[in-house]
């Protein structure tokens, strides 16, 4: 096998990389930012740029495992604003990276849960009516069409995970309630919570996130899986779940907006692909505050 | 409530096509403006005598061309309806990564960019495919038929749609995409079935047959009329736009071989694929009061005399 990452400077692809080497999983990684990453098979480069992608042709020539990170995130719900970017780095990026590696057979491909938009009913299955309702969640769906049809053409095995919100990465995730619980409960600031705080989710721990890859670098089942989190807790449970780690009594401020549960059912994933979360619920938080107290 | 079209502003892309041209000259009937976006101002075909007699604006601008569409913009200020049509079908490799990128070029971008430039619409109207559905789960398909495409044309057009979509819940411009069949009759230029069986037909050449295929045809003024019912509408819908009947290719055949009395053999493909599609229009019944009105034998009839005066047109250097 060679594997190539991408996005691997990114929140996941740093500490899946660091975990494939601890693991002495050979691999070659690749992201348009370098965050320290020391490794001699890492590239800097940018999937938009065909001409940077050519450079390095002979050693993509060799690739036949792609794992596809790489992505823009967080583009808001403005396509006249953010579509293009968004388009390019998302959707055409994939295809440059199509175009240089002509001897893949095995993709896994990370995809969200929001490309499902509300759900009709819950929990959300795979086959769930995909109608996102953000730029980002768009440009996945899309890419994983494109990713299908150039898999079926050319015989390559497709794996897609439609990740729940990962939790457990302190950085980049600003719109995130967990992080933002976290460190607005660490300042002694009220939480705000949009909606009445009942609203549900099986978040997903940034360990799980990773063992998901994990087993499927083992394995390489393809198909369409949902990776979600066991537990699904309300806002308020992880309000007082972070309040009781820290030691504080910080109550939220509510603000009125639309809320809806969202719980990925993740019974196929555990079948077919042989993925079962690990951490529950109340453990994932405790080491998010850990973490994020140093 | 229903949308008036006299004095609109109607912006058609892909207007130089058979539902572009049919559409166009519908609309100015009612007493609409309509400018037609083309990539080409030399070849109008049908539209040509009514930009040459300003009945319509031609804009030319190229929907992969990021600059022109910006230079073009200020042109499509006024613009109340967008009837989207632009699409290309005709790629020599439909599944290469070129044809993906095209696709992605034209069908996404292309629209995301022309919505940057148009910022008072009341409605837009996007011609989509059965492609979305690739093979259906399920026939007569119904618009909660899941959505595979198997070709990247049909991936352009799921993509499109939901990027419509997002637009349209956001900038609350009321939406209609409409995943129309087979289309057929006059002024059809594709290398579609008909057509070719046509052509081969009226020079007695020999015919490819592919004896397991059957499809949903509909004639294009059927196809007009579902698209004027819709923008009349003008409300957040998705139809299957189709005539509900299922035409098998050796039936098609059969009729023209009968209407031209042509003399062309069968071949019979032995490796055909089996595709089978037909679609359950109950939706576009119930809400557009849609129902197709032309027969296959009058259609047919209308399109093989088309294809037979472009034949002798062309005879005569015209």
């Amino acid at each position: 096998m060679k594997l190539l990452v991408t996005g691997a400077s990114g929140n996941i692809g740093t500490i899946l990389c660091n975990k494939l080497q601890k693991n002495n999983i050979p691999f070659i990684g690749l992201d348009v930012a370098n965050q320290g990453f020391t490794n001699d098979d890492f590239f800097q480069l940018d999937i938009t740029n065909k001409s940077e992608l050519n450079e390095k042709k002979s050693v993509f020539n060799e690739v036949d495992t792609l794992i596809h990170l790489a992505s823009k995130i967080d583009v808001g719900v403005d396509v006249t604003n953010t579509g293009i970017e968004s388009v390019n780095v998302n959707v055409k990026g994939t295809l440059n990276l199509l175009e240089y590696l002509p001897n893949l057979k095995n993709i896994l491909f990370t995809s969200t849960y929001t490309v499902y938009g509300i759900p009709k009913q819950n929990p959300v299955t795979e086959n769930h009516i995909q109608e996102p309702h953000t730029v980002y969640g768009i440009s996945k769906i899309v890419t994983e069409k494109y990713l299908r049809v150039y898999a079926q053409e050319k015989g390559i095995d497709l794996t897609v995970f439609r990740y729940m919100g990962i939790y457990g990465l302190m950085s980049h995730y600003a719109k995130q309630a967990i992080p933002i619980f976290i460190k607005l409960i660490a300042a002694e600031k009220n939480p705000i919570i949009y909606g009445n705080g009942l609203q549900r989710r099986n978040h997903l721990f940034i360990d799980d996130a990773i063992d998901a890859i994990l087993v499927w670098i083992n394995n390489k089942n393809p198909g369409i899986f949902n990776i979600g989190g066991i537990d699904s807790p309300t806002n308020l449970d992880l309000i007082s779940m972070i309040n009781e780690k820290m030691n504080k009594k910080i109550k939220p401020i509510f603000k009125e907006s639309q809320q809806y549960d969202f719980i990925a059912d993740i019974s196929r994933a555990a079948s077919v692909l042989h993925f079962q979360p690990k951490t529950r619920i109340k453990d994932g938080i405790s080491k998010t505050v850990e973490k994020f107290l140093g | 409530m229903t949308f008036k079209i006299a004095e609109k502003n109607f912006l058609i892309t892909g207007g130089t096509g058979q539902i572009g041209s049919f559409l166009t000259e519908k609309l100015l009937e009612n007493k609409a403006n309509v400018t037609i976006l083309g990539h080409n101002s030399n070849n109008l075909k049908e539209i040509k005598d009514l930009v040459d007699t300003k009945k319509i604006k031609f804009v030319e601008c190229d929907l992969t061309n990021e600059n022109r569409i910006k230079t073009v913009g200020p042109l499509l200020q006024n613009v109340d309806f967008l009837v989207h049509l632009s699409s290309e079908f005709r790629f020599p490799e439909p599944n290469s990564l070129s044809s993906a990128r095209h696709t992605v070029e034209l069908d996404i971008k292309g629209t995301i960019l022309l919505l940057q430039q148009l910022k008072q619409l009341q409605g837009i109207l996007f011609t989509s495919s059965a492609a979305v559905y690739g093979k259906p789960s399920y026939i007569p398909t119904d618009e909660l038929c899941s959505i595979r495409p198997i070709s990247f044309y049909g991936c352009g057009k799921f993509a499109t749609e939901k990027y419509l979509k997002l637009h349209s819940n956001n900038k609350n411009v009321p939406l209609t995409i409409l995943r129309i069949s087979n289309v057929y009759g006059q002024r059809d230029r594709s290398n579609q079935m008909i057509p070719i069986f046509t052509r081969k037909a009226l020079h007695n050449e020999p015919i490819k047959l592919n004896e397991n295929g059957s499809r949903d045809l509909i004639h294009i003024s059927d196809v007009i009329e579902a698209i004027m019912s819709a923008i009349k509408l003008n409300q957040n819908n998705l139809f299957n736009i189709g005539t509900g009947m299922k035409f098998s290719n050796h039936f098609i055949l059969k009729k023209i071989i009968e209407i031209t009395k042509s003399q062309s053999k069968i071949l019979r493909l032995e490796k055909s694929e089996d595709y089978n599609f037909v679609y359950d229009i109950s939706k576009a019944t119930a809400k557009l009061g849609f129902n197709s009105k032309v027969s296959i034998e009058k259609g047919l009839v209308d399109e093989i005399l088309w294809h037979k005066e472009e034949i002798q047109k062309l005879a005569n250097g015209v």
